[in-house]
């Protein structure tokens, strides 16, 4: 069953350039080191092969991708690889869309949809495999975040039953873009409308585990970019008789609880590598557990609720499976809000494949109340903007007017305080 | 592939201009007489290219390696260059980089406009209509996808204010879609001409109602900053002030359109410019600097810059002496509206996050703005410099240059002076004066509501 991914804009094309990469060197990675013998290997290879990539006629990879931008520089970047193809590339060269989602939603994506919508029915009709289609783009900009967002509610018409998810990625909150805050209000609140499920990243909160983590003295976006790609391969690569499916389920209970975080451990630095001694399950998991609690400091305002999940996913890669004392670290009925039965808290899924050169490692997909942290940052600064009707001249020049605003405010609010009041 | 189109307008648009396309073609590692490219590294040449200059199809830029190439190939300057005589637009009919404009796209042989702002704008402007319209049209034929149009000229005469405008005015109403840029320079401080302030004044309003962003530039500041920094620096012994002042404003044109020429890992292409730095219709003039500001030097700086020197660099460009208009971003009659930082070469996304943290703390903004800072980073540096850093902002304190042109106007208006040469001239109506005054105005009272509005510290 395989996941055809739509990748938006500058910083979409670069996390699907570092995801390939990942899963790539995953499959690569020397039969010796994967704790598997050689054909279950070969089985776990076949498997992931099918579910990220196609293989032509001359046998070579083709990746079952589409890379969605208004400008060909950043695409032209990710083409250039020697190991797999990008056959689908649709990238209408007319300009980028000005960091302004209006443009973007209205404007470009009409010169680009008709194309991506004939992509994503080619990739779907090729063998009839794809299960998911996985939307990666920024909301800070405007063509991952405009386009993004119109081209994954037209799919969502076009496929009301497959997967459909985003992989969301919202800006410092510093700022990159002037206009990040609007822009990522329009998107997650379209996006929680026609997705299934956003899987929602903070370049800050990924700033920090690299440099913290991984003692990246100078963070660049690439740091950045391939440790989401690692996070979602590790997620996504091949499990036990599981789908996609599967996963989602257990992490998306209600219709109004889209958002999932993903953590994963061990994060250490290659210095550290060499004098680490064999982890076990139960210590990556209390790592998670601890990256889990948010740094509140980063967050204006006050919040001081208890975590409260209405739904965990656990993925393990490596030798031997979980024990129920393993899981008892974040199974605990406390951190679940009371309506969620308790035998869907908690799901936990597993692949006695390594994961690259990792003896054990562990990816942890959660749904819980600390989402509404990210939110009210974009929020706040909407709001701000807003407030004095700043910027709002660009959006009506493309039929993005007030009223657009205001039920975009009300929806994200809605899904804010929802949030707020696990 | 974004496509810009650069119009020249004036002696002095086109002086700029005869400066800018060998710099530009400099930092491609085009030089003239040169056998050799040394191609800058990490760029995507193919693509970039195309921005500002028209390649027949047939060929691949990667194919090109000397000028001669470029001539042999038909490549053509994105480039329209009008002015009333020969005396500079020659210089392009006859210098290396002659076979790099289109004689199509060339109109002179216009006669003078008298240092009189209507003689351009109402009576050459619509007598030279239809060739304009049609060397634009020809220009925009030659684009896939045309983001804007780069418009240099000077405010002070009549061809460069005049009929710049009035091109200008043209754009807008045949292209409202495309982006307008202006880049236009004050001749504050050296008014040679007696109506200098009329055709600052009139011009400007148009600057207001139809462009996109304007870039302005004031001949006091750049003689200031080529006295007082340039010719303190040891490693200048020949002084040159008109072509380093130039210089200058080519510079800053070279750091505002890298991001539309060169890859980075956080691009800034010029038409976001717009959305990121103007808040409110109409506020789009923006004070610009950059640093470091040195003549091209003749070798590379050995090793790559060190964050003292980076550190430096950044503090300079925000500072007053630095900015091209005579404005002081961080001074007390400044409440910042938006902020650009475009570091090019060795700057890193850390760099930048630490000098947004810097101006953050430094600057008064109003209780919206303190985090309207864009960010960009540029993978090439200029020409013998491994770094350099362009600051762009949009300032309250612009409201000084709109007084103080209005201050000028004042003066001769108040005695009606010179008013017959203006409304001698068919098609100018006396109420154009009026309405210069009162969109100037309106600007001024928006600045000072900005002002009023900011946040406490």
């Amino acid at each position: 069953m395989s996941i055809l991914t739509l990748q938006f804009g500058q910083c979409g094309n670069q996390i699907g350039k570092a995801l390939y990469e990942e899963l790539y060197s995953d499959i690569k990675t020397d039969v010796s080191k994967t704790g598997v013998g050689k054909k279950a290997n070969v089985e776990y290879v076949t498997e992931s092969v099918k579910k990220w990539f196609t293989v032509n006629k001359s046998g070579a990879l083709e990746v079952r991708s589409i890379l969605i931008d208004t400008e060909s520089k950043v695409v032209a970047n990710v083409t250039a690889n020697g190991h797999y193809k990008f056959r689908n590339v649709v990238a209408k060269s007319h300009g980028g869309a000005a960091n302004n989602w209006a443009y973007g939603y209205t404007t470009k994506s009409e010169l680009l949809t008709k194309d991506i919508q004939d992509g994503v029915r080619k990739e779907i009709e090729r063998d009839g495999t794809v299960l998911g289609i996985m939307g990666i783009l920024g909301s800070a900009g405007g063509t991952g975040s405009g386009v993004g967002s119109r081209t994954l509610e037209i799919l969502r018409d076009e496929y009301p039953k497959k997967l459909i998810t985003g992989v969301v990625v919202l800006p410092y909150k510093r700022g990159e873009v002037v206009t990040q805050s609007y822009n990522s209000l329009l998107t997650l609140a379209k996006l929680c409308n026609v997705t299934d499920g956003i899987y929602l990243y903070e370049n800050d909160t990924m700033h920090k585990m690299c440099s913290k983590l991984l003692s990246v003295a100078n963070v660049t976006f690439l740091n950045i970019n391939s440790l989401i790609a690692q996070q979602l391969a590790a997620t996504f690569q091949p499990l036990q008789n599981t789908s996609v499916w599967d996963i989602h389920k257990s992490l998306t209970p209600h219709p109004i609880f889209k958002l999932i975080q993903v953590k994963s451990a061990p994060h250490v630095s290659k210095e550290y590598l060499k004098f680490e001694a064999p982890t076990t399950w139960s210590v990556l998991i209390n790592q998670i557990r601890n990256s889990i609690k948010p740094d509140l400091q980063d967050y204006l305002g006050k919040f001081n609720r208890r975590m409260q999940c209405t739904g965990n996913a656990l993925i393990g890669r490596g030798s031997t499976p979980f024990t129920a004392d393993d899981l008892s670290q974040i199974a605990d009925s406390a951190l679940y809000v009371g309506w969620v039965p308790s035998q869907y808290c908690l799901s936990n899924f597993y692949h006695i494949r390594s994961f690259k050169d990792n003896k054990k490692f562990v990816t942890f997909l959660t749904n819980n109340n600390y989402a509404c942290l990210s939110l009210k940052g974009v929020l706040d600064d909407a709001w701000t903007l807003f407030g004095s009707r700043a910027y709002l001249h660009h959006y009506q020049r493309f039929n993005i007017d007030e009223q657009f605003f205001l039920d975009s405010f009300d929806a994200f609010e809605t899904l804010y305080e929802s949030y707020k009041g696990l | 592939m974004t496509e810009f189109i650069t119009i020249q307008v004036g002696q002095c648009g086109n002086q700029i201009g005869s400066t800018f396309w060998p710099a530009v073609l400099d930092e491609y590692g085009f030089q003239a007489g040169k056998t050799t490219r040394k191609r800058p590294t990490s760029t995507n040449f193919e693509s970039s290219f195309h921005s500002f200059f028209s390649v027949p199809s047939n060929n691949k830029c990667g194919d090109f390696n000397t000028l001669a190439d470029l001539v042999g190939a038909n490549v053509k300057a994105r480039s329209i260059l009008v002015d009333m005589e020969d005396s500079v637009v020659s210089k392009f009919k006859t210098g290396p980089f002659r076979s790099l404009f289109d004689e199509k796209c060339i109109v002179s042989n216009y006669p003078g406009s008298g240092n009189n702002w209507a003689e351009g704008y109402c009576y050459h402007g619509p007598l030279y209509r239809e060739r304009l319209l049609n060397v634009i049209q020809k220009a925009v034929d030659k684009c896939d996808s045309l983001q804007g149009f780069i418009l240099l000229f000077s405010m002070g005469g009549g061809t460069g204010s005049g009929l710049g405008t009035y091109i200008l005015t043209l754009l807008a109403d045949y292209f409202p879609h495309v982006e307008r840029f202006v880049s236009c320079v004050y001749p504050t401080g050296t008014e040679d001409v007696i109506t200098c302030p009329y055709n600052m004044a009139l011009a400007t309003r148009h600057l207001i109602e139809s462009a996109t962003c304007v870039f302005p530039i004031e001949n006091r500041a750049l003689f200031d900053i080529v006295t007082q920094t340039l010719y303190r620096q040891s490693s200048i012994v020949e002084f040159r002030p008109f072509f380093d002042m130039n210089n200058l404003v080519t510079n800053m044109l070279l750091h505002l359109t890298s991001g539309s020429r060169f890859s980075g890992s956080m691009n800034v292409d010029i038409n976001e410019i717009n959305t990121n730095m103007v808040p409110f219709p109409n506020l789009h003039f923006l004070s610009s600097s950059f640093s470091p500001l040195t003549r091209p030097a003749s070798k590379l700086p050995p090793q790559i810059t060190s964050q003292q020197v980076k550190y430096e660099m950044f503090r300079n460009s925000c500072s007053r002496s630095n900015q091209l208009i005579k404005i002081d971003p961080l001074g007390a009659n400044s409440v910042l509206l938006g902020s650009t930082l475009i570091g090019r070469g060795d700057f890193s996304l850390s760099d930048m996050r630490n000098y947004v943290d810097h101006l953050q703390t430094k600057g008064r903004f109003t209780h919206w703005s303190r985090k309207a800072v864009k960010v960009g980073l540029c993978d090439v540096p200029p020409i013998s410099q491994t770094s350099a850093i362009l600051t762009l902002f949009n300032t309250t304190a612009m409201r000084t240059l709109f007084s103080y042109i209005l201050h000028l106007y004042n003066k001769l208006y108040q005695k009606k002076a010179h008013v017959h040469h203006y409304t001698k001239i068919a098609g100018f109506d006396v109420g154009f004066f009026s309405e210069c005054e009162d969109s100037l105005l309106n600007n001024i009272g928006l600045y000072t509501d900005m002002e009023n509005a900011r946040q406490p510290n």
